[in-house]
């Protein structure tokens, strides 16, 4: 972003003596204003000579000058007029005739036509490089410039091309790439096969009653033993390479400010109020020079109450509101797509509203990028939880991030799987993104969605070693919603990604497709599973019937009681693993309680499965701010897990 | 060649030399075995297998694993329940043992003709070449105690947690293979403290957790599984037919103290190795020595607890801890102190060999021709195998090695059966013969109980063998 220039005017002053002034410096005009104070400037400008950032963008970015002030002074100091865009909307006909991307890209913004040529609105400095530039992109010459702020043209662009960015953020993947998107939940093929099949078992039902029973019956078991096997393997990889680290504290610290890219981050907020204030002071926390990062605070229409929470906080400069229109589905990957829109970092994360980031997670994914090859689109991070000692709930979740995050996805990484990104703290090459297609709205899994789809188009993914603090779940009503929404989200995915087995075996192999399958589909289908598999087990064990007899010949019947005996245990056991990595030694015997757990994941797989019919792009909201360990803990999220 | 195809070619040759140093470490093990075979001689524990294998794969049902304890050599032996079978898998394990030894050894600083030297000592060991021909099951265990003992290793040293966790599973796994693995589980979880550096006990707490889950998940899926299809859950202790424990006792029970002093000293003298190894161990890594004496307290603990512990196995593991335990530090100038003493240790185990089945075993190896005993055997087997199935009645706890040497268990109606109880009761009603041991070994079934003295009602003496009866059904 050219933006915001601390150079010379094109209109210089004179002295009394006739001679002109030396051309007065950005920081000069805005003390000389009486806009910031001279030892501020001092300041700024050391800032300016480690990050070689734009003097204004350090100002606004820590908070020290108004953004409307900025611009003001350097509307006076590039010589021309300060237009407010509210007051003076632009020519929508005019508009409308230019790609709001280009806009975006050039941050000029055509006004009207005028007979003497265009009048254009920039926040870059009016220079006859910008002038030009206006004329190539527009389409005629320009005669006259006014000022504005960015802020404003993102405003603008948001009110003039709402139906357009709305429409390119809930249908640009399935308008480019209809196949990749969850928009269809099942196609004309998968309903044919599904009514096939469940025919299929009707009828042999109806003619074969305890042959096709045997075949569901070992079917099913088979596949919960290859899961557990997998999933094993896996997290014995993960663990393996647990102590291999790719990035080093000391290549963190060797980096410098002025190599350091610009960086987006997007935080999707809806009903968040009561985070907002500690949602700012965690990403103060960040290491990282805060002229180079972007805050888009991606706000729902009809979410005043956030909003207003948001602009009284007063955040610094860097911090941008963006409105997402209001229009269904409503989901968090529309507003990362709108967010994406208009985000201008070359890197790009998203964070929860009560994330708590370590604070060098961005350089660790900058120097992963580095280290990476042209085809690493993503990097994710840890997520674990600042109040994993809570109660039972948060206990038996901190031990399940743990394990998937610490031990799983490192395993995968390393076994070249596609992974299934996290719901946050995933770190994009924007252009990679935008080149992937964003996010695919009508999924609820958007992000592991993402994962396989970045797998599938040939791209690498990634994990670092940095870790985002989030809240666990504290109430079973809460988690039940989220995991719903997250196994009904694992469903949608494997059915998007299953249209075309075949053609998913060319693309990524088929090590690959089945470890694809065994993890995303295998999830639903172990949790969905596993109550019948409990039910039978309980009345055999009560009854000592041998009504069950038949459907158990020996193949089917070993496996079973593999599932049974080893399966269960290795369940437990592998959850043990996950203390061990961050010395949540204390959580380790509660692993001998996840059969508990396993029992909400399947109501929750239920409930999933039962919206996937229903409600398949209703987005079941987790309520946030409900941990008592909120308000306890500041600076060092691991300090509520000592 | 790209980098891959040169990491898989790498992978790949040094997969191959990796076979081809276990096949050649397993030769000496495979002469031995094949001449104690051509001998007639057949042990105890490769009997008691083959014909777990053999009841399994003739019923045709993997359930009736549940008498059969331990479960991994068995199941190991399914495709082909043979006394070769049995004889080369028990040699591979042996060359694995020996292998896993000899790459230990490349750790240290000593002469390469120092380390050969040791590594030849420990594959000429009687002992070892008793287990690694006639103890398939036993040497299994050994196999996988020095796998989770490395892993363990790995865990408490250099805090792998993924080391720790295999560890955990290798151990609770050996339980399928062999009695003693709890109480190696145990001792791993005991020990664990002393080598972690932490003085956090939810810390200490979780390793014991990891050490130990396992195994008592394997020991309650078996007792379970022996429920299920036994309605014994705890048969596998008690049972003669099913126990290693009670079934192969080497009289060697020790209750006073006297005795278990004058066994352990007599032990100590028979391993120089293991003793030296401790006073390198003292001198070099103190911490670890506690580590190191887990096979002497397993010893006494097994008989302060009434039970036993087989000389073989804790020569075997003093052999193995010792090599393994050697520390990397020693400097190489001690190395022929270290050699000295595994030699002393090779002619100890030579001199001391005179007890239970490995003199039998040692006689067998070296006699002209097979023995009465064997020979017996194996003319009743031949015997009984010609017979159809289903049509003679016998306890396994006791013609064990007539249903391995018979090479099947067709013919044979047997405890597991679910008729055996009514057919003990009215033989004439459900079977053609009765084969009854004259003198059985420990506690009496209901079949040598009725009939051993005296033949069941509606049968004659068909034929009489030292120590066997073989009754036939009368003709009306």
């Amino acid at each position: 972003m050219e933006a915001l220039t601390a150079s010379t005017g094109p209109v210089q002053a004179e002295s009394e003596e006739g001679k002109p002034h030396p051309p007065m410096r950005l920081g000069e005009a805005l003390v000389a204003r009486g806009l910031l104070r001279p030892e501020d400037l001092d300041w700024a400008l050391r800032i300016q000579a480690q990050t070689r950032e734009r003097l204004g963008q350090i100002l606004l970015s820590r908070g020290l000058v108004r953004r409307y002030d900025l611009y003001q002074t350097l509307a006076d100091l590039w010589g021309v007029p300060f237009v407010d865009l509210l007051q003076e909307p632009p020519d929508p006909e005019l508009l409308h005739r230019f790609r709001p991307e280009e806009i975006l890209e050039s941050w000029i913004l055509p006004l009207r036509e005028t007979p003497e040529g265009l009048e254009i609105a920039t926040a870059r400095r009016p220079d006859a490089a910008l002038l030009e530039e206006a004329a190539r992109r527009f389409g005629g010459p320009v005669a006259r410039v006014r000022a504005t702020t960015e802020w404003d043209i993102r405003r603008t662009l948001l009110r003039f091309f709402r139906t357009d960015v709305l429409a390119s953020a809930t249908y640009g993947l399935y308008y480019r790439r209809p196949e990749e998107s969850a928009h269809t939940v099942f196609t004309r093929s998968q309903f044919f096969a599904f009514a096939l099949a469940l025919m299929g078992t009707l009828l042999g039902l109806a003619l074969a009653p305890r042959l096709t029973l045997v075949l569901l019956n070992g079917l099913v078991n088979f596949f919960f033993m290859a899961s557990v096997v997998f999933k094993f393997v896996v997290s014995m990889v993960g663990a393996r390479y647990e102590r291999e680290t790719p990035i080093l504290e000391e290549e963190v610290a060797a980096l410098k400010d002025e190599e350091l890219p610009r960086y987006t981050i997007l935080v999707p907020v809806y009903r968040e109020a009561s985070v907002i204030g500690s949602l700012l002071a965690n990403l103060k926390r960040l290491d990282y020079p805060p002229e180079k990062l972007e805050i888009l605070l991606l706000i729902e229409e009809d979410d005043r109450e956030t909003l207003e929470a948001a602009k009284a906080a007063r955040p610094p400069g860097n911090v941008c509101f963006i409105l997402i229109p209001d229009q269904i589905p409503k989901t968090k990957p529309k507003a990362c797509n709108v967010g994406l829109f208009f985000a201008s970092g070359d890197y790009l994360v998203i964070y929860d509203a009560e994330d708590r980031p370590d604070p060098d997670q961005l350089k660790k994914a900058v120097l992963a990028f580095r280290k990476g090859g042209p085809r690493l689109i993503c990097v994710q991070a840890a997520l674990n939880y600042f109040n994993a000692r809570e109660n039972f709930l948060t206990r038996m979740f901190t031990l399940e991030y743990s394990y998937w995050f610490d031990y799983m996805l490192p395993g995968l990484y390393r076994l070249g799987m596609p992974i299934p990104l996290g719901g946050t703290s995933n770190h994009f090459p924007t252009e990679r993104l935008r080149e992937l297609g964003g996010w695919d709205p009508f999924n609820v899994t958007e992000d592991a969605d993402l994962g396989i789809r970045a797998i599938v188009e040939g791209f690498e993914v990634g994990v670092i070693p940095s870790t985002t603090y989030e809240e666990a779940n504290t109430r079973v009503g809460n988690w039940i919603r989220q995991r719903s929404r997250w196994i009904k989200g694992y469903m949608q995915t494997a059915l998007v990604h299953a249209r075309n087995p075949w053609r998913l075996i060319r693309r990524i192999g088929l090590r690959r497709t089945l470890g694809f399958f065994l993890l995303v589909a295998g999830t639903p289908l172990t949790f969905l599973s596993a109550p019948w598999m409990w039910l039978m087990f309980a009345w055999w064990a009560i009854t000592r019937t041998h009504a069950l007899d038949p459907f158990f010949p020996p193949p089917v019947l070993y496996v079973s009681l593999f599932n049974l005996l080893i399966g269960n245990a290795i369940g437990i056991y592998l959850n043990m693993l996950a203390g061990f990595k961050r010395g949540y030694y204390d959580l380790i015997p509660w692993a001998l309680l996840n059969p508990i757990y396993w029992v909400l994941h399947s109501i929750a797989a239920y409930k999933a499965l039962w919206q996937l019919f229903t409600r398949p792009f209703y987005w079941e909201k987790t309520t946030h701010g409900l941990s008592r360990w909120l308000g306890d803990i500041h600076g060092n999220p691991e300090e509520g897990n000592a | 060649m790209s980098l891959s195809t040169w990491k898989q070619a790498t992978a790949f040759r040094r997969i191959v030399w990796e076979g081809i140093a276990i096949s050649g470490l397993s030769l000496p093990f495979l002469i031995v075995g094949a001449a104690s075979l051509s001998s007639g001689f057949l042990s105890h524990e490769h009997a008691h297998l083959i014909e777990k294998a053999l009841l399994v794969r003739d019923r045709g049902r993997l359930e009736w694993i549940g008498f059969a304890y331990p479960p991994l050599p068995v199941l190991t032996l399914l495709p082909w329940p043979t006394p070769l079978a049995a004889m080369i898998l028990a040699s591979v394990s042996g060359g694995l043992l020996a292998w896993n030894v000899g790459r230990r050894l490349q750790f240290l600083a000593f002469p390469p003709w120092i380390r050969a030297g040791l590594l030849l000592s420990f594959v000429g060991m009687p002992t070892i070449l008793f287990l690694a021909t006639q103890r398939f099951g036993t040497t299994l265990a050994l196999v996988l105690f020095l796998w989770a003992w490395q892993a363990y290793l790995a865990f408490t040293r250099h805090g792998r947690t993924d080391a720790g966790f295999l560890a955990g599973l290798i151990i609770g796994f050996a339980f399928y293979a062999s009695f003693y693995a709890p109480a190696f589980a145990l001792a791993f979880a005991l020990a664990a403290p002393l080598f972690a550096h932490t003085r956090d006990p939810r810390h200490t707490l979780a390793i014991l957790m990891v050490l130990a889950f396992p195994t008592a998940m394997t020991i309650g899926a078996w007792i379970y599984l022996s429920w299920l299809f036994t309605e014994q859950p705890l048969a596998f202790l008690y049972d003669p037919g099913s126990s290693m424990l009670i079934a192969f006792r080497p009289d060697e029970a020790f209750i006073t103290p006297e005795a278990m002093a004058h066994e352990l000293v007599q032990r100590l003298l028979n391993t120089p190795l293991y003793l030296g190894v401790g006073v390198l161990i003292a001198r070099l890594q103190p911490r670890r020595l506690p580590a190191y004496l887990i096979p002497l307290l397993l010893m006494v603990g097994a008989w302060s607890m009434g039970g036993v512990f087989p000389r073989e196995l804790s020569v075997a593991l003093g052999a193995l801890f010792a090599l393994s335990g050697i520390p990397v530090r020693t400097p190489p100038r001690w190395g022929i102190l270290v050699l000295i003493l595994a030699l002393l240790q090779l002619g100890a185990d030579g001199f001391f060999i005179h007890y239970g089945e490995r003199e039998r075993w040692w006689a067998a190896l070296w006699a002209e021709k097979p023995s009465t005993a064997d020979t017996v055997e194996e003319e009743i087997a031949g015997r009984l195998a010609r017979l159809p199935c289903g049509s003679v009645l016998a306890d396994d706890r006791q013609a064990y090695r007539l249903i391995a040497r018979a090479g099947t268990a067709c013919p044979f109606v047997l405890p597991p059966d679910p008729i055996f109880q009514v057919a003990v009761s009215r033989p004439e009603r459900f079977v053609r013969w009765i084969i009854v041991a004259e003198s059985p070994r420990g506690p009496i079934g209901p079949l040598e109980a009725r009939y051993r003295l005296r033949a069941p009602p509606g049968f004659v003496l068909e034929a009489s063998w030292p120590g066997w009866y073989l009754y036939r059904r009368g003709e009306p």
